[in-house]
């Protein structure tokens, strides 16, 4: 099925110049062709042997992603009440009909493809709304960004590729599979464009994306953080808190302030002499294999109780809601 | 197989494909009988018998397809 498939694939990019993102995507919509994993396969054969670039994959990946908006517009369109229009309610009364089966096969897989795509409006939505400046909506947007880089880190390819290449194209590692690390430089846009307006908001930002990601994932973080200075650094609307944005370091100096772990815990020396070491030495990498384990633990600890320290920032995001109306800022 | 079918407000008959549990609602995907395209989702509420209605929001369809998305990442339906 494999080769039928790459072949299927080939005839189409070499006859209608289609970018191959594309025909993988058409053809994943042939009914003989449902498993996404042979796709994706057969996608990373026509990268290695064919060559064509990571541009290439964005822009095709693009593309095949408007297909699916244009699905999906349709199902909401006929879906959700709209403004203008009346409640009706429909008694829910049914008759058996016999089906072939491999018809209902095909519009769950339709739907998978579409609902995959749902879940990045969903997530870009605060991006682009009109609104997308008011805090409680920095708030979202910020930990939809963690979200779809957290949800990155499981293994679970087959369907959360579309999340993958929808966000941020990562590629192929050297055994054929997508490559599961996120597009640092994205990240970084993606928070800037929700602090432009406000530098107030950075802080919230980065410690919402820290807050929705693994703790394995501080060395990229770093990344993020470098490409938020470089950018800042050619842009002059930055130039107010440059001085303040440092490395992972805010976020643990942020974790140490929240009372993570507390004085009298048997931890503590050990996290605050791990979290200098990462000051002094400015990146993950450098720290010994127990200082990362060390701070590892400590995000870990942090995760676990995410549940509380969300809520005091929620509180704390509020308050600051407050004061910008009270100042009259809003 | 066999499967529900229902007619809806446009005079079509709609084929129940997937239930959709969100919360305290239940959500039916279904899709029009002659035009395997036509995809729509629908609530279930509870009165004095079952009625569909449309989604009140775009958020809450967000919502339902996320729902949706999650419950075939873990390995589709087991009612299946």
């Amino acid at each position: 099925m494999q080769d039928e498939f790459d072949k299927s694939v080939m005839k189409m990019v070499n006859d209608n110049n289609t970018n191959y993102t594309v025909a993988v995507y058409i053809m994943e919509k042939n009914p003989n062709v449902f498993n996404l994993e042979e796709a994706r396969g057969v996608a990373n054969y026509l990268m290695k042997e064919l060559g064509f670039s990571s541009k290439a994959i964005l822009d095709g990946a693009a593309q095949a992603d408007i297909f699916r908006q244009v699905i999906l517009k349709n199902i909401r369109n006929s879906s959700v009440l709209k403004e203008s229009e009346e409640k009706v309610k429909i008694l829910l009364k049914t008759i058996k009909k016999k089906v072939n089966s491999s018809d209902i096969e095909k519009i769950i897989v339709k739907v998978i493809a579409v609902a995959a795509a749902c879940v990045i409006v969903h997530a870009a939505k605060p991006l682009v709304t009109e609104n997308w400046l008011d805090w409680e909506n920095v708030n979202d947007v910020s930990s939809n960004i963690g979200t779809i880089v957290a949800d990155m880190d499981n293994s679970d390819l087959q369907n959360k590729n579309l999340v993958v290449q929808n966000t941020y194209q990562v590629g192929f590692d050297e055994d054929g599979r997508p490559l599961v690390a996120y597009n640092s430089e994205g990240i970084a846009q993606d928070i800037l464009k929700v602090c432009s307006k406000d530098e107030t908001l950075l802080d919230i930002c980065l410690y919402d994306v820290y807050f929705n990601m693994n703790y394995n994932r501080l060395a990229n973080m770093d990344e993020v953080i470098r490409n938020i200075k470089n950018y800042i650094g050619n842009d002059g609307n930055f130039n107010s808190i440059s001085s303040s944005l440092q490395n992972v370091d805010v976020f643990l100096d942020y974790l140490l302030k929240i009372g993570v772990v507390q004085s009298n815990d048997a931890d503590y020396f050990e996290v605050v002499n791990a979290v200098e070491a990462y000051k002094r030495n400015g990146s993950f990498e450098s720290l010994s294999e127990k200082e990362q384990k060390v701070i590892q633990d400590f995000i870990k600890k942090y995760q676990s109780s995410k549940k509380e320290i969300y809520e005091t920032s929620a509180a704390k995001i509020n308050d600051l809601v407050s004061q910008a109306e009270t100042l009259g800022g809003r | 197989m066999e499967i529900n079918v229902l007619p809806l407000e446009d005079g079509k008959n709609y084929m129940i494909v997937d239930t959709i549990e969100n919360g305290n609602f239940q959500y039916l995907l279904l899709a029009n009988e002659n035009d395997h395209d036509e995809i729509i989702l629908r609530k279930v509420i509870h009165e004095d018998k079952d009625y569909l209605v449309k989604l009140d929001s775009d958020d809450e369809f967000d919502e339902v397809m996320t729902v949706f998305n999650e419950k075939y990442r873990k390995g589709g339906n087991d009612e299946k």
